[in-house]
């Protein structure tokens, strides 16, 4: 293995948010995230996962009363130094919510949203980053000959993976998931899984998921996070066969269930 | 007992809710009434003769649409910018507030107030004399506050997560500004210039001391020293002097067509307003 | 990754918005520095003694604060119960599509420009009242006083008043109606014991805005109130005040004198002085209210 896969692409160092009043939701996290893996984070609600992918692609700067203090570090970069562009940061790390989001338009000027005012998408390659984008989410020959119809028509699974495609346009180097399969039925979150899984071979995935069994399935490192005075930190991180067969911190057994 | 205290209580209120109908109605019902028989297409299109007692009120009318449209031109731009930075640019609960602030005290400013600032600011010390453009910057500034709100809380109800969800794509501010709240929030826009503008156009005193005359102009020529004539002024003018009969009539009748007008206006917002109802209701 | 790019909407919006304030305070220390004269020249007797005449440079307002309060006072006694019991029944007793109804009208009332109402009060309301007070023994030059501007005030008032009113009432959450009714009590039991508790912020923010809109009003109270100076009653005498004409602030600047003055410096800042006067009391009550109203959105959740 070169050094190259062993350097984490994203990482942070005594992260914590805290409210205005004071009560810490996240408190001093040291998480690194391996590259071309699917990272899962794991825990009890409240126990601040959304907040913490939140941090990392600086989503958390759009709540005007949170302070953020320690630092996430993508490819070496400090990311709230003040010489970087969040916008930018934010295009190279997509994030998929739960719910799925779908702009007014088409499918096709949804796919594209970011892309064509980024500058990602031009006259010359536009069709054929629609093309790709939307057969790595898994949905192009579902939509194929749809590309015109108002994105709203489609069913929500159908939506969560128009999402994808959206981000995938944007050809980010990491991709942030918050359950994005809580929503769905069982078949579309079956397709979403398989698109995790064929995404990690090019991209690296951090999926914050309370399906234990979805967990097992896709991650090769899992993160556990837990509520310990009030605020998220984090337990352990480790292979994710290791974080479920034998844990080593108590809070980690007791949200597993200890099972095996 | 508890059952008679609900029996009264209930008659009470329906009395009361019955004596604000009455008087609703009875408003009305007067105006219509009394100002119906003045109307013809030659009231609309028939300059005024006789200082009000004969003829039309056409350039009355004109003068008002000047004055309104210039109001519209300088409020709307206006509100688009604070409404803009009110949601995309300032961050804590606590600048929104004192925002908020500044705009309610804006749309507390007693009318008059407008009039005499006006009076002293563009007719004394800019020397403008009378023009349209003030009263129209006057009035501009008074419906601002309206304008702005309803932009606010159209751009209010788009979901929050659409907008994370932009900026978690990457879009700068300026992109999700004009491909997101803008588009969204339009009908808010222009359903607040249309109540801005309803009021603005039944508006006396910012206009009366800056801007219009009771006789004697047709169009404006230039900026400076070029008032107008307007609905509201020549009703008020007319009403100081109310004993001459033959008045009467003219008086209402340019009552009912500035009622028509403001009503006019605000009705057009109306299937607007319900249809940002419904959608507030549905997200 | 490279520093942001030049936001040209973020300029053009901090400008705009500067300039929003910019023209509230403006106008603010305009009116300030405006009077400054008058204050030198009165001193505390612009306010507090009563003697106005322009031409003997006497500028002693009292008479007009005594019209401006009295009327708006009237104008509130008689717009709140009307106001309380309509919102109370369209807010709680009649069903939604009469209340819907009721609104609508409410609102078109609303948008009644005030001049028409003057033009009400001049050809219908000044002679109603003036029979009224000839019914009642009362020695009246015309139908023009303080009693009947404060009349047609109240009509001017009511729709803004109920319309505020019933949003505060139905800012209280249905959860709160569904469990006390479920509770067993009747309507008005709810209605007093578990709505207007919850809703008085609201109310008594709608009651400030209100009696701020109605201080303001000049054009139907410039109509009908009589315009006549120096009418300070003393102690006894404030009823009778109210059935002879007076003078507000709005319906003096609104009046002859406003253009009278250009030109005449002391003047001019007398006048100015009534304007601040009025602007810091309205838009005082305008800002008190908001912060009541404030109490009432972070209290009760819908």
């Amino acid at each position: 293995m070169s050094d190259d896969i062993l350097e984490p692409i994203l990482s942070t160092h005594q992260l914590s948010v805290r409210t205005r009043e004071g009560r810490f939701l996240l408190r001093d996290v040291g998480l690194e995230i391996p590259r071309r893996m699917v990272t899962g984070i794991i825990g009890p609600s409240g126990a601040g996962k959304s907040t913490l992918l939140k941090c990392l692609n600086r989503l958390i700067d759009l709540s005007g009363t949170l302070e953020v203090s320690g630092k996430v570090l993508f490819e070496g970069e400090d990311t709230r130094a003040k010489s970087v562009d969040p916008d930018e940061l934010r295009r190279r790390i997509g994030i998929v919510f739960q719910q799925p989001v779908v702009f007014p338009g088409s499918v096709a000027q949804n796919v594209l949203f970011a892309a064509t005012r980024l500058g990602t998408a031009n006259r010359r390659n536009r069709d054929e980053l629609l093309e790709e984008s939307l057969r790595q989410a898994g949905l192009w020959n579902e939509v194929k000959d749809r590309l015109k119809e108002m994105a709203s028509t489609l069913s929500v699974g159908q939506q969560q993976r128009l999402a994808i495609a959206r981000t995938l346009a944007g050809k980010p180097d990491i991709i942030l998931m918050d359950e994005p399969t809580s929503s769905l039925d069982p078949r579309s979150t079956e397709s979403i899984e398989q698109t995790i899984v064929e995404l990690k071979k090019t991209r690296t995935i951090v999926l914050v998921t309370h399906h234990l069994e979805q967990a097992r399935r896709l991650c090769d490192w899992v993160a556990c996070l837990c509520q310990k005075e009030g605020a998220g930190e984090l337990m352990e991180a480790d292979r994710c066969n290791v974080v479920f067969c034998s844990p080593v911190r108590e809070e980690t057994m007791e949200y597993l269930g200890m099972k095996c | 007992m508890r059952r008679l205290t609900d029996r009264i209580f209930t008659l009470l209120c329906g009395l009361g809710a019955f004596i604000a109908l009455g008087i609703i109605l009875t408003v009305l019902g007067l105006v219509v009434f009394r100002g119906a028989p003045a109307i013809s297409l030659r009231f609309f299109t028939e300059q005024v003769r006789s200082v009000g007692a004969e003829g039309g009120i056409f350039y009355q009318l004109v003068g008002t649409l000047i004055l309104i449209a210039t109001a519209a031109v300088i409020a709307v731009p206006l509100a688009a910018g604070v409404g803009i930075y009110h949601q995309l640019y300032v961050h804590t609960p606590r600048s929104r507030r004192a925002m908020d602030a500044v705009l309610h005290a804006l749309n507390g400013i007693p009318s008059i107030v407008f009039g005499l600032v006006g009076l002293a600011f563009f007719v004394q010390m800019l020397g403008m004399k009378k023009s349209w453009l003030a009263g129209g910057i006057l009035l501009a500034v008074m419906i601002l506050p309206t304008v702005t709100v309803a932009f606010i809380e159209r751009m209010r109800a788009i979901p929050k997560v659409t907008i994370e969800a932009a900026y978690g794509l990457g879009l700068r501010r300026p992109q999700i500004a004009l491909s997101i709240l803008f588009p969204q929030a339009v009908s808010g826009l222009v359903t607040g210039t249309l109540l801005g503008l309803a009021r603005a156009a039944g508006e006396t005193a910012p206009i009366m001391f800056t801007a219009v005359i009771f006789a004697g102009a047709t169009m404006p020529k230039g900026v400076v020293d070029s008032p107008v004539l307007a609905l509201p002024y020549h009703i008020f003018v007319l009403a100081q002097d109310s004993f001459d009969p033959s008045m009467t009539q003219k008086m209402w009748g340019s009552a009912v067509v500035l009622l028509m007008l403001v009503m006019g206006l605000s009705l057009i917002a109306l299937p607007l307003r319900l249809k940002i109802h419904e959608e507030a209701r549905r997200v | 990754m490279r520093a942001r790019q030049f936001d040209w909407i973020r300029m053009v919006a901090i400008v705009f918005s500067v300039l929003t304030v910019a023209t509230v305070c403006g106008i603010f220390l305009f009116l300030l520095a405006g009077s400054v004269e008058a204050w030198r020249h009165e001193g505390f007797s612009f306010l507090a003694k009563n003697h106005w005449a322009y031409r003997k440079q006497f500028f002693e307002a009292a008479a007009m604060i005594y019209g401006t309060a009295a009327v708006a006072l009237i104008a509130i006694v008689l717009a709140v119960p009307i106001g309380l019991s309509t919102a109370i029944f369209s807010s709680e007793i009649c069903g939604e599509r009469s209340r819907l109804v009721l609104k609508f009208l409410v609102e078109l009332l609303a948008g009644v420009p005030s001049v028409v109402y003057g033009l009400l009060g001049v050809l219908f309301l000044r002679n109603w009242m003036q029979t009224l007070y000839e019914k009642g023994n009362l020695e009246v030059y015309s139908g023009d006083t303080l009693l009947t501007a404060g009349v047609l005030l109240a009509i001017m008032v009511l729709p803004t008043l109920s319309t505020l009113f019933d949003d505060a009432f139905r800012s209280v959450g249905s959860k709160y109606r569904d469990a006390a009714r479920g509770l067993g009590l009747t309507r008005a039991e709810t209605t007093f014991q578990v709505i207007l508790p919850q809703a008085l912020p609201g109310l008594v923010g709608a009651l400030l805005l209100s009696f701020g809109r109605a201080l303001g009003e000049t054009i139907a109270v410039f109509l009908v109130v009589g315009r006549a100076d120096n009418r300070f009653p003393k102690l006894g005498g404030v009823l009778h005040s109210l059935v002879d004409a007076g003078q507000t602030i709005t319906s003096k600047l609104g009046g002859a004198e406003t253009n009278i003055a250009v030109g005449d410096k002391l003047h001019t800042s007398a006048l100015l002085g009534l304007a601040l006067v009025l602007f810091v009391v309205v838009v005082g009550l305008t800002l008190i209210a908001d912060v009541v109203r404030s109490r009432l959105s972070s209290e009760t959740v819908a």
